[in-house]
């Protein structure tokens, strides 16, 4: 599985990261959407896991200049934010998943394995 | 002022108290996210342990600090809300502006690093005290932040510098923004804000210093 995890808040997506790894899920992180941006690039990525509330590129923008690099990238959305038009935005814009921090760990690694699962099964 | 200028004042100043609101419970949901994760992985390393892996006495240790920053930070945020939620409890109070100030500035900092502006308050060498409605100096003193702050742009700095002038108090912020666009953005953002100004005995002084805004506010009894 090849995953990136982009947030902001350093500790919260180094932790999430680790707690990942026990899981053996492997998974790289970003603080900004430039340097996610940068790393879909370098690497082939499957899943991007987005925090929506970030400085500089936000969540959205991250998503959308994702998608024209790598239209296949599958996303999940996790924010603190429980606002329902960026729900319904997130979904539209294609994430597979809008979840609300804090996350329970088991929760995200299940809809981890739905989002890639659903790549697999349109391939 | 009409009575239609009141109102929407009283609804800008609802949405300054709103929008405050928004973004510390944001902060605070932000602080307790670590905290889960980082219990959580407490957790899963004593769990491992439980099964068999030799438990990692270091990276324990390590998290422990950490836990308890996070704790402190959020006791923080809670204390600042508070002090904040409870300026509306008296409209006249003697108080000192540095301590308002820094507070207000505290209140702004995580959107300040959403638009990655620094912002930082010097505070005056003694306590500079007035006689005023906190409430209404905050509402005023975040406005001027957060126009500095959008005039300022992404890697620009806003300092507010707090000195006794006398009769009156003195704040003066600057940085990277253009004065004309900061006391233009004031009045967008405060109705009949030479009214509300007046009514607080306050004024923005013009000292023809590009990228200083001046905000005086008189020592004595105020109210609007």
């Amino acid at each position: 599985m090849r995953i990136l995890l982009i947030d902001d808040e350093e500790e919260l997506v180094t932790t999430i990261v680790d707690r990942l790894f026990l899981r053996n899920i492997e998974a790289d992180y970003a603080t900004t959407g430039a340097k996610g941006l940068e790393m879909i690039t370098d690497k082939d990525y499957e899943l991007v896991v987005i925090d929506l509330k970030m400085a500089g590129l936000s969540g959205f923008q991250t998503i959308e200049k994702m998608k024209q690099k790598k239209p296949s990238l599958k996303f999940i959305i996790l924010t603190g934010h429980s606002d329902e038009e960026d729900y319904h935005r997130g979904l539209a814009a294609g994430a597979a998943f809008y979840l609300m921090k804090p996350t329970d760990i088991e929760m995200l690694v299940e809809k981890i394995n739905q989002a890639l699962n659903l790549e697999a099964e349109t391939r | 002022m009409t009575a239609g200028y009141e109102r929407a004042r009283h609804q800008q100043e609802l949405a300054f108290f709103g929008r405050l609101g928004a973004s510390i419970s944001h902060e605070i949901k932000n602080k307790l996210a670590i905290l889960k994760e980082e219990t959580g992985l407490i957790n899963d390393l004593i769990i491992m342990a439980g099964k068999g892996s030799p438990l990692d006495i270091s990276r324990i240790l390590n998290l422990m600090p950490r836990v308890e920053s996070r704790i402190q930070a959020i006791d923080d945020i809670v204390k600042r809300l508070n002090r904040f939620s409870h300026s509306v409890d008296e409209t006249c109070k003697v108080f000192d502006v540095s301590d308002l100030a820094a507070l207000v500035c505290d209140l702004c900092q995580r959107l300040a690093a959403m638009k990655r502006v620094k912002l930082e308050v010097e505070s005056a060498p003694e306590q500079v005290q007035i006689t005023s409605d906190p409430f209404l100096v905050e509402f005023l003193l975040f406005q001027l932040f957060e126009e500095a702050m959008i005039a300022a742009g992404e890697g620009g700095s806003v300092k507010a510098a707090v000195r006794d002038a006398g009769e009156a108090c003195e704040i003066t912020f600057s940085g990277s923004f253009s004065t004309r666009e900061v006391r233009e953005g004031l009045k967008k953002r405060i109705s009949s804000s030479e009214d509300f100004l007046a009514g607080l005995r306050a004024a923005l002084l013009d000292r023809n210093d590009p990228g200083t805004v001046v905000l005086r506010l008189t020592k004595g009894h105020q109210g609007v």
